[in-house]
């Protein structure tokens, strides 16, 4: 696979076209530069189609091994059949989608219990989630690729920890964390800078000082910022940054944390008026406040702003037997000898009250099992 | 003083390792005395720092780097050409200087000619030298332009002599072109005359028939050849005047080039910002030290805040297919 | 594996510890460009962090005077990165006896390192090495910061940076006194360091070892107190050592014939000792010297290696 973002992305020729237009490279343009936003920012539909089609890409290739299965199997019963019409289904969209967002958490976590900077772990849940972008959770398991980026991101962010310490503290083995380092750089289209809102959100809590100047109590503002960075943080675990740039989300982040406050800002920074929506056509019109000299229309910005807020908002932690469930579709999907395995043993238990979603074999005993299958057949 | 003595010329008189028996010995001198030493030596004695002459009797005091290959064999014009160097690089004014007035260029040569025979024959060297500073320090915009200038007249000189002469060899090549064609034609109209004479009845209008298709015929390379020395005549490289070329158009001298945000959407004042873990730092010796400085950090935070706050990413995309 | 078969791999021109470099052509446009494989066996912990910060940094970059990451790839296992081909670097340049060059050039070298070093400060990034050697000079007479692989962030300031980056000659003081909380300001001592080498055309300050270096750099600018550079007594190093007054600038003339005033102020700027105070890339650029004749020369009239 190949990665040529720089000549090749539409939105970089975009960037040449207005450069030549003007020679003045500002900070926005600098933005636009940047590998976020000429590889790792998309459209709503953009990032729909390119997980739908890693999903089909994903479930091709299982149902042609789940088709292998049945002719190498002629001699299945219809209740077997049935089993494993059920059980072995490949994933969906969404569900990989869930199970991604489980992990992507759970990187956090796992970052909070190793004393990781915040940016370190940011970019960890960063680079994972866009490994999931060219990779589907049924090619290569969250399991796997959960270590490699925190470790990977630790190594990009400058925080080095050796691999036999890391592997030690995450209770793993050296080569499990570096087994897919490779692929993960592949897929990030070996690019490894990202542009957390914490930094904006800094910038912010200054200018938010400035702007409102005697109107604001300190102790209240390092309050705001507090609850802002765990905002923000859980931000990261949305696709609201594939679709705004980074203070974008930092002021959606500051309306959820304080949106009067964020108002009064806004509203005397760029000159937004928030009760007369109606306005939008006079409000752009408006000159911003001196020292603002580019013009944001700041109706529109605040439309945009309110947009992301949105989506942060909507963010719900996918709870733990949701993962478990997707987990085990996976694996029985791609191994439908297990599914015959366990309708053998509800048989055997002779018990008709087994919970679906039940809790996969460990896949050590797995392996051991489908062996001696094979032997028996 | 250095042994001219022949066998002597190619030893090294402080580790005696001669040139016969290592090829690559290279010999260095120093301008404060140009006593010949080896390259090795040379590495061996100030390469801790500066150290006095090795020379029995020179008490000059040598620094390593302002060692040098010798140029010529007698140090006596090494020496001298290195004054002259020196010297020319600071009194390098011509004759437009002096508006064409040759008495006072010449005067002014006279002048440099004394420094350089002062400073090579070691007469009156401190006021010499003194005299030498002080021109350059009072000249020195002088001095850089017409560094710039006798390279450009140099540059310029060579693009004349490169142009008139591919310019020479094409009015050549035309006029033995059009010789060629001059003599084809007349050996065409002698044969077409004949070839006419014999069908038809006047012959003085044959000949004058003739006569006009050649002169139709023969004008393509004198057309070229008459353009050609209008080219040489509005010669680009002649409308030079004093040797001067005219300054190109000049565009104003842009440092950043594009490469700046003069819109800043903020404007930084760090006394209204009360950022407590930022001014922890300042107070710390070891950031002071590092050179830590809280503006840049707030600068950059700042920069951060609204570095991509107007892209619109979905409608810029838009526009794109991705 | 499409760019594997779009890059062909001509010559060895170079290997260093983690890398081996090719010159190489892009097959679609005959473009000539050189490709820099990563070796990926033998670390132990996976990929190196050069080639992570080379990676990192040259694809955020994209400005004239910065080396351009054409493409990446993988093959073989290996990672391989296309960039510009540069033929020439300054240090060849100022090695080279037979090659002569004006006040006019070496303004254009700078002016051209300074907008290049500018570009990184202004992308919050810190380049750590650099020296003559890694401007790299395009055919065109374009100067390039190439070699990112001591590269990084301006991190958060509460980051503890290592010291030990940037060759030694080219190594400011504060780095030489082993400073953990750095700043943009050790870039741009060695912009001033290869300022001086240039107008000298030797190195500025050859120290033979860390320890010499200090020594080395002192004795040429002068050794540094409390009242310039607040809080140096911090540093364990700094009571250790030799005590040298400054150069005047009558001696700083001397050693730099050629200078201007402007010249003069300008490199003492880059050279100022505590780095609080050292002149960062906007004000060099905005300094006289740029402004004053001669003005520098374009990138194409510039010197250029002899062909051998």
């Amino acid at each position: 696979m190949s990665s040529s973002p720089k000549p090749s992305n539409d939105a970089d020729a975009k960037v040449k076209a207005k450069e030549q237009a003007s020679l003045r490279v500002t900070d926005d343009d600098l933005y636009r530069h940047s590998s976020q936003y000429r590889v790792w920012s998309f459209t709503p539909e953009q990032l729909t189609q390119k997980r739908a089609e890693i999903n089909a890409r994903a479930t091709a290739k299982i149902e042609q091994g789940l088709r292998a299965f049945r002719e190498t199997h002629p001699d299945l019963t219809s209740e077997e059949l049935a089993a494993i019409d059920e059980k072995a289904v490949p994933v969906s969209t969404d569900e990989e989608l869930l199970l991604v967002s489980y992990f992507a958490r759970m990187i956090l976590s796992f970052a909070g219990k190793m004393n990781l900077p915040t940016e370190v772990a940011a970019t960890a849940v960063s680079f994972f989630r866009k490994f999931y972008l060219s990779n589907s959770v049924s090619e290569i398991s969250p399991k796997e690729v959960f270590h490699t980026a925190l470790f990977f991101s630790c190594k990009s962010e400058n925080y080095f920890i050796g691999v036999e310490s890391f592997a030690k503290k995450a209770k793993t083995n050296p080569n499990a964390v570096l087994k897919h380092e490779f692929k993960l750089l592949e897929s990030l289209s070996f690019t490894l800078m990202n542009h957390h809102p914490y930094k904006a959100l800094h910038g912010f809590f200054l200018d938010i000082q400035s702007v409102l100047a005697g109107k604001v109590d300190m102790n209240y503002m390092g309050q705001v910022y507090t609850d802002c960075k765990k905002i923000i943080t859980d931000a990261l675990l949305t696709d609201a940054v594939y679709f705004y740039s980074p203070p974008q989300i930092t002021l959606a982040a500051l309306l959820i944390a304080d949106e009067a406050l964020t108002m009064r800002y806004l509203q005397l920074k760029f000159m937004i008026t928030e009760e007369s929506p109606t306005e939008n056509a006079q409000g752009e019109k408006q000159e911003p406040k001196e020292g603002t000299s580019i013009p944001v229309p700041g109706q529109k910005l605040l439309e945009v702003i309110k947009e992301c807020k949105a989506i942060i908002s909507n963010k719900v932690a996918p709870p733990k037997e949701e993962a478990v469930k997707v987990t085990a579709k996976i694996h029985y999907s791609q191994n439908p000898l297990t599914v015959l395995d366990r309708l053998k043993r509800q048989r055997e238990s002779n018990s008709t009250a087994t919970t679906p979603g039940q809790t996969p074999v460990p896949e050590e005993n797995q392996a051991k099992r489908q062996k001696s299958d094979g032997t028996t057949d | 003083m250095i042994v001219d003595d022949d066998e002597k010329k190619d030893m090294c008189p402080i580790c005696k390792t001669d040139r016969y028996l290592s090829p690559d010995m290279k010999f260095l001198v120093n301008p404060e005395c140009y006593h010949k030493i080896c390259e090795s030596c040379v590495d061996r004695i100030f390469s801790l720092g500066p150290a006095q002459c090795p020379y029995e009797g020179c008490d000059k005091i040598l620094r390593k780097n302002k060692f040098k290959t010798q140029v010529f064999d007698d140090v006596n014009v090494e020496k001298e050409v290195d004054i002259r160097k020196r010297v020319f690089n600071v009194f390098n004014k011509t004759l437009d200087d002096f508006e064409g007035d040759l008495k006072a260029f010449n005067k002014y040569l006279e002048e440099v000619e004394d420094i350089v025979y002062n400073l090579d024959n070691g007469i009156d060297v401190a006021n010499t030298e003194e005299k030498l500073r002080t021109y350059e320090d009072l000249n020195k915009q002088l001095i850089m332009a017409n560094m710039k200038r006798s390279r450009q007249d140099l540059d310029n000189f060579e693009q004349r002599q490169k142009f008139e002469k591919e310019m020479k060899l094409k009015k050549r090549q035309l006029e033995r072109q059009i010789e060629e064609e001059e003599l084809a034609n007349r050996e065409w109209a002698r044969k077409e005359i004949v070839n006419q004479l014999s069908t038809a009845d006047d012959a003085e209008d044959v000949i004058a028939h003739v006569k006009k298709t050649v002169k139709l015929k023969k004008s393509s390379a004198r057309r070229k050849l008459e353009e050609l020395n209008k080219v040489l005549k509005n010669n680009p490289y002649m409308t030079v005047s004093n040797g001067l070329m005219k300054k190109k158009e000049s565009v104003p001298f842009t440092p950043f080039n594009g490469d700046r945000d003069l819109n800043k959407r903020y404007t930084l004042s760090e006394s209204q910002y009360n950022d407590p873990f930022i001014k922890s730092l300042q107070t710390k010796k070891e950031y002071i030290a590092s050179g830590f400085r809280a503006d840049y950090v707030y600068d950059r935070m700042l920069t951060e805040a609204f570095m991509g706050l107007g892209c619109i990413i979905k409608e810029e995309l838009q526009t794109s297919v991705k | 594996m499409i760019s594997q078969a779009e890059y062909s791999k001509e010559k060895k021109v170079g290997e260093g510890t983690y890398a081996v470099v090719y010159v190489g052509t892009k097959q679609s446009s005959n473009r000539k460009v050189a490709i820099k494989e990563i070796k990926t066996s033998g670390f132990k912990d996976g990929l190196d962090m050069s080639a992570i910060r080379e990676v990192k940094y040259l694809q955020e970059m994209q400005h004239v005077n910065v080396i351009e990451l054409i493409d990446v790839y993988m093959a073989q296992n290996n990672l391989n990165l296309v960039l510009e081909f540069l033929p020439a670097d300054l240090e060849m340049i100022v090695k080279d006896t037979t090659i002569l060059f004006t006040q006019a050039d070496i303004k254009s070298w700078l002016l051209m390192t300074l907008r290049g070093v500018h570009h990184c400060h202004r992308n919050f990034i810190l380049h750590r090495d650099l020296k003559p050697n890694n401007l790299l000079l395009a055919p065109d007479g374009q100067l390039k910061l190439a070699d990112f692989g001591l590269a990084r962030n301006m991190g958060s300031p509460q980051d503890f940076l290592t010291s030990n980056v940037v060759t030694r000659w080219y190594r400011a003081p504060e780095l030489l006194f082993g400073a953990r909380h750095y700043t943009g300001a050790i870039d741009m001592w060695s912009v001033g360091v290869i300022f001086a080498e240039l107008m000298l055309r030797i190195p500025y300050l050859p120290g033979k070892d860390d320890i010499d270096q200090i020594d080395v750099t002192f004795r040429a600018l002068g050794t540094p107190t409390d009242k310039d550079w607040p809080e140096i007594s911090t540093f364990g190093t700094y009571n250790k050592i030799q005590f040298y007054p400054p150069p005047s600038r009558e001696e700083l003339r001397r050693r730099f014939i050629a200078a201007t005033e402007n010249a003069l102020d300008l490199m003492s700027g880059m050279l100022i000792m505590n780095p609080h105070k050292r002149w960062d890339p906007i004000k060099c650029l905005t300094s006289q010297y740029f402004v004053e004749l001669p003005e520098p020369t374009a990138p194409a009239d510039l010197p250029q290696l002899n062909k051998k």
